[in-house]
C-alpha cells in the first residue's frame, strides 16, 4: 500500500463522476462512447480537473488494463525534448491491447516546452498519430505554438464554483469521519482558490492536525504565509522603510520556506484592508499584477517580490 | 594636476583663443589620466559654469539637441563664462547613435560657448567625422613618480601613514590610472592608520576579490552605462553571480527611495531576460542582462554618493548555495511521487510537500506510507 493521499482517493474515475464542467464531460463521453479521441489541449488553471479528465477517459477507454495504453508524462520534469520523444516513442511502438485503436499520452504543463521544442512535439504527435492519442495540459493555451493548438480540440477548465467544491468537501469529510465547520471550509477555499488538488490536501492536512476542522485550524496548518507577516511587510514598504520590509520578504521565503506565488496571493488580499488611499490601492495591485506574471515566466521569486517591496515606497 | 604638462598648455591655449566658430577640443587618453578633472579644474580657477553631459547617456539626435543645443547659445544665468563638457564620446556605439554624433558635430558648430569632449579611444571608427571638427588633445599615461608623490600628499591630508615602497607598488600597479591608483588606496586605507609594504603586497593576492569590490565601486559612483557594463567585462565571475552582489549592496550605496526602486526595478527586469536564457537556453540574451543590471543599477542613482561604501558580498548567494543541496533533495524525492500524484515533481514540492510534512509530523503513519512509495529514510527526514 503506498501513499495514501486523499486527492488521489478520491479523484473521480469516471467522467459522470467529475465535479462541474458539464460541456466539456458531455463531449468527452461522446468521444469515448464513439472510440474516436482527437488530440486535445486541456487549459485552465491548476486544480480544475485536466489530469482527471485525462485519467478518467483512459479508465473508461481501457477498462482495468488502462495503464498500459495510457502514458503520462511532465514537461517540467523532463529533461528537454528528445526525453520526451524517446519516452513517446518507446510507448507508441507496442500495439495495444484489447480492442481500443490507440493509445493516450498525457502531456503535462506543456506550456514549459519552448517554442522549439513544441515543434519539435508537433512532428512527433504527427509521427504517431496512426497509434497514439495526445492530450496536452497547459495553464495558459496561449502558450501553445498555434500549429499545435490547430491540431487539437481545445478545451477550457474553470475555476470550479465555490458550490461545487464545498460539496467535494464535505463529501470526503463525511466519508472520512471528519467535522469540518462552514468557517473551515470557506478557510480553506479562501487558502486555495478552488484549486481542488491543494482543497483535500490541505483538508486531509488539517484532519491529521485534530478531529475537528475550524478556520483557526486551517490557518494553522496552511503552509502559507500567515497573513500578518505579509501586512507588515507591506506596511514597512508603504512606509518606505525599505530595509525592514527586506527582511521580512527574506524570513518568508527562506525561513518559512513559503512560495512567491503563495506572498503575492496574499499580498494581493491584504491591499484591500490597508488603510491608504484608494487610488494607491490601485497602482499596488497593477503592479503586483506584473510582478507575479514575471514570477510566473519564470522570474526569480525574491528579485521580482523586493523590486515590487522597493516601488511601494514611492508609488 | 599631475604631469599632463603638454596636455594642460595645449588645454589652456585652445580656451584662452576660442571664440565662436572655433573648433572643440577632443581630450583622449587612458581611463583616469586626468581629461575630466582638466576641464573641471579650468571651470573652478575662472569661476566658469560647467555643463556636463554624457555622451553614453544620450543616445540619439533628439535628446543630444535637447540637452545640449539649448545651453549652447543661452547665456548664463551671471554672465559668467561657460564650458560645456561633453564626457565619453566614445560611449556612443552602434548604428542608432550615428544621428547622435550628427547632432553633437551641428551643435559644436553653432555653439557660442567652447565645448570640450573626452574619449578614450579617439581613433574609433564611429568617431571619424567628428575628428575633423575638433582640437586633438592627447593625455599620456600618469607618469609613475608624479603618480607617487601625489598620492603622497593625498595620505598626508587624509592623516594616513603609508610606506613609500607601498606607494609605488601601489602606482606600478595602477599602469597610469590615476584614478584607480586612488582607488586601492582607499581599499588598503580601510580599517587602517598605517599603509606598510606588506599591505599592498596583498593587493596583488587578493586581485580578484579587490576587482569584485573595484567594479562595486565603480558601477556604484559612475553615470554612464559603458562604464557599468566596463566593470563587470572586466573581472572573472559569470553575470549571474555579479547581479546577486549588486543586489546586496544596492541599499548600503543608495539611500534615496527613488533610486533605490529604480534599481531594484533595473534588477528585476535583468531577471526577466536571465529567464529568457535560461528558458530558450540562448545565452546571447546574456549581454541584455549584463547591461540592463549594470547600466539600471549605475543610473539609478541621481548623483553619485561622495562616501566612502562598505561593500558586502551577497548574503542570499550563501545562503542559497547552503539550501540548495536540501531542496535538490526535496525535488527528487517528490519526483518519485509523481506517478501517484500525477504532478510534476514541481508541484509536488509547492504544493503537496508542505502538507504531507504536517501529516508526517502528526501521524507516523504517513512516514512509513512515504517509504512504501520508494522514499529512502534520508529522503523522509526532509519531510519531518
Amino acid at each position: 500500500m503506498g501513499l495514501e493521499i486523499w486527492s488521489e482517493k478520491y479523484r473521480p474515475k469516471k467522467l459522470d463522476e467529475i465535479v462541474g464542467h458539464k460541456e466539456i464531460v458531455s463531449r468527452l463521453k461522446g468521444f469515448v462512447k464513439e472510440k474516436g479521441v482527437p488530440h486535445m489541449l486541456f487549459a485552465g488553471p491548476a486544480g480544475t480537473g485536466k489530469t482527471t479528465a485525462a485519467l478518467c477517459i483512459a479508465h473508461e477507454l481501457y477498462g482495468d488494463g488502462w495503464k498500459a495504453s495510457y502514458l503520462e508524462l511532465n514537461a517540467s520534469d523532463a529533461r528537454g525534448i528528445d526525453v520526451i520523444r524517446n519516452q513517446v516513442k518507446d510507448f507508441a511502438r507496442t500495439r495495444t491491447i484489447g480492442n481500443a485503436p490507440f493509445k493516450i499520452i498525457l502531456l503535462d504543463e506543456a506550456d514549459a516546452l519552448t517554442p522549439e521544442a513544441q515543434q519539435a512535439l508537433r512532428r512527433t504527435m504527427e509521427n504517431y498519430t496512426n497509434t497514439t492519442r495526445f492530450i496536452l495540459s497547459a495553464n495558459y493555451s496561449s502558450r501553445i505554438i498555434d500549429p499545435i493548438q490547430s491540431r487539437c480540440a481545445v478545451f477550457r477548465f474553470s475555476r470550479l464554483k465555490a458550490g461545487e467544491a464545498k460539496e467535494m468537501l464535505e463529501h470526503i469529510s463525511k466519508t472520512e469521519g471528519v467535522r469540518i465547520s462552514t468557517e473551515g471550509l470557506d478557510a480553506i477555499m479562501h487558502i486555495t482558490e478552488g484549486d481542488m488538488r491543494r482543497s483535500i490536501n490541505l483538508l486531509q492536512a488539517c484532519a491529521v492536525h485534530g478531529k475537528e476542522v475550524t478556520d483557526e485550524s486551517v490557518y494553522a496548518v496552511a503552509a502559507q504565509a500567515r497573513p500578518e507577516d505579509v501586512k507588515e511587510m507591506v506596511m514597512f514598504a508603504v512606509e518606505r522603510n525599505f530595509q525592514d520590509a527586506r527582511k521580512k520578504l527574506y524570513d518568508i521565503l527562506v525561513n518559512q520556506g513559503i512560495s512567491g506565488e503563495d506572498v503575492v496571493k496574499e499580498i494581493h488580499r491584504t491591499i484591500y484592508g490597508l488603510t491608504v488611499e484608494e487610488a494607491k490601492k490601485l497602482r499596488m495591485i497593477e503592479a503586483l499584477g506584473d510582478c507575479e506574471f514575471r514570477i510566473d515566466s519564470g522570474g526569480d521569486q525574491m528579485i521580482q517580490l523586493e523590486a515590487y517591496l522597493a516601488k511601494l515606497g514611492v508609488l | 594636476m599631475i604631469g599632463q604638462s603638454k596636455a594642460m598648455d595645449a588645454f589652456l591655449y585652445w580656451y584662452d583663443s576660442w571664440q565662436p566658430g572655433s573648433q572643440a577640443a577632443l581630450l583622449h587618453g587612458g581611463p583616469g589620466t586626468g581629461k575630466t578633472s582638466l576641464v573641471h579644474a579650468l571651470a573652478r580657477e575662472r569661476s566658469l559654469d560647467i555643463i556636463e553631459i554624457n555622451a553614453s547617456d544620450t543616445r540619439n539626435a533628439e535628446a543630444m539637441q535637447a540637452l545640449l543645443g539649448g545651453a549652447s547659445r543661452q547665456q548664463s544665468i551671471f554672465r559668467r563664462g561657460k564650458i560645456i563638457l561633453v564626457d565619453e564620446v566614445d560611449g556612443l556605439s552602434g548604428k542608432e547613435d550615428r544621428g547622435g554624433v550628427g547632432a553633437l558635430i551641428k551643435i559644436l558648430g553653432e555653439s557660442r560657448f567652447p565645448v570640450a569632449l573626452t574619449a578614450n579611444d579617439p581613433y574609433d571608427e564611429k568617431l571619424k567625422t567628428l575628428r575633423s571638427h575638433v582640437a586633438m588633445i592627447p593625455f599620456g599615461k600618469v607618469h609613475l613618480n608624479s603618480m607617487v608623490a601625489r598620492l603622497r600628499t593625498i595620505c598626508k591630508i587624509e592623516g594616513i601613514e603609508c610606506d613609500d615602497d607601498a606607494l609605488k607598488h601601489v602606482a606600478r600597479t595602477s599602469g597610469g590610472d590615476f584614478r584607480a591608483a586612488l582607488t586601492d588606496m582607499e581599499t588598503l586605507s580601510i580599517g587602517r592608520k598605517k599603509i606598510e609594504k606588506g599591505h599592498a603586497d596583498a593587493l596583488g593576492y587578493r586581485e580578484q576579490e579587490q576587482n569584485v569590490f573595484e567594479a562595486m565601486r565603480i558601477i556604484f559612483k559612475t553615470r554612464t552605462l559603458t562604464t557599468a557594463v566596463d566593470a563587470i567585462e572586466r573581472i572573472d565571475k559569470d553575470t549571474e553571480e555579479m547581479f546577486w552582489w549588486l543586489e546586496q549592496n544596492i541599499t548600503n550605496e543608495y539611500g534615496d527611495p527613488q533610486e533605490i526602486a529604480k534599481a531594484f526595478e533595473a534588477l528585476a527586469a535583468a531577471d526577466v531576460m536571465h529567464s529568457r536564457v535560461r528558458k530558450y537556453q540562448n545565452w546571447r540574451f546574456m549581454k541584455y542582462m549584463r547591461d540592463v543590471m549594470c547600466g539600471g543599477v549605475a543610473l539609478a542613482k541621481r548623483g553619485a554618493y561622495e562616501k566612502f561604501t562598505r561593500y558586502a558580498p551577497p548574503q542570499r548567494l550563501i545562503a542559497y548555495a547552503r539550501t540548495r543541496a536540501r531542496r535538490n533533495a526535496m525535488r527528487s524525492a517528490c519526483e518519485k511521487l509523481t506517478p501517484q500524484v500525477h504532478a510534476s515533481s514541481r508541484k509536488i514540492v509547492r504544493d503537496v510537500a508542505p502538507l504531507l510534512s504536517v501529516m508526517v509530523r502528526n501521524d507516523p503513519e504517513f512516514a512509513a506510507q512515504l517509504s512504501n512509495a520508494g522514499l529512502t529514510e534520508d529522503e523522509i527526514t526532509l519531510f519531518s
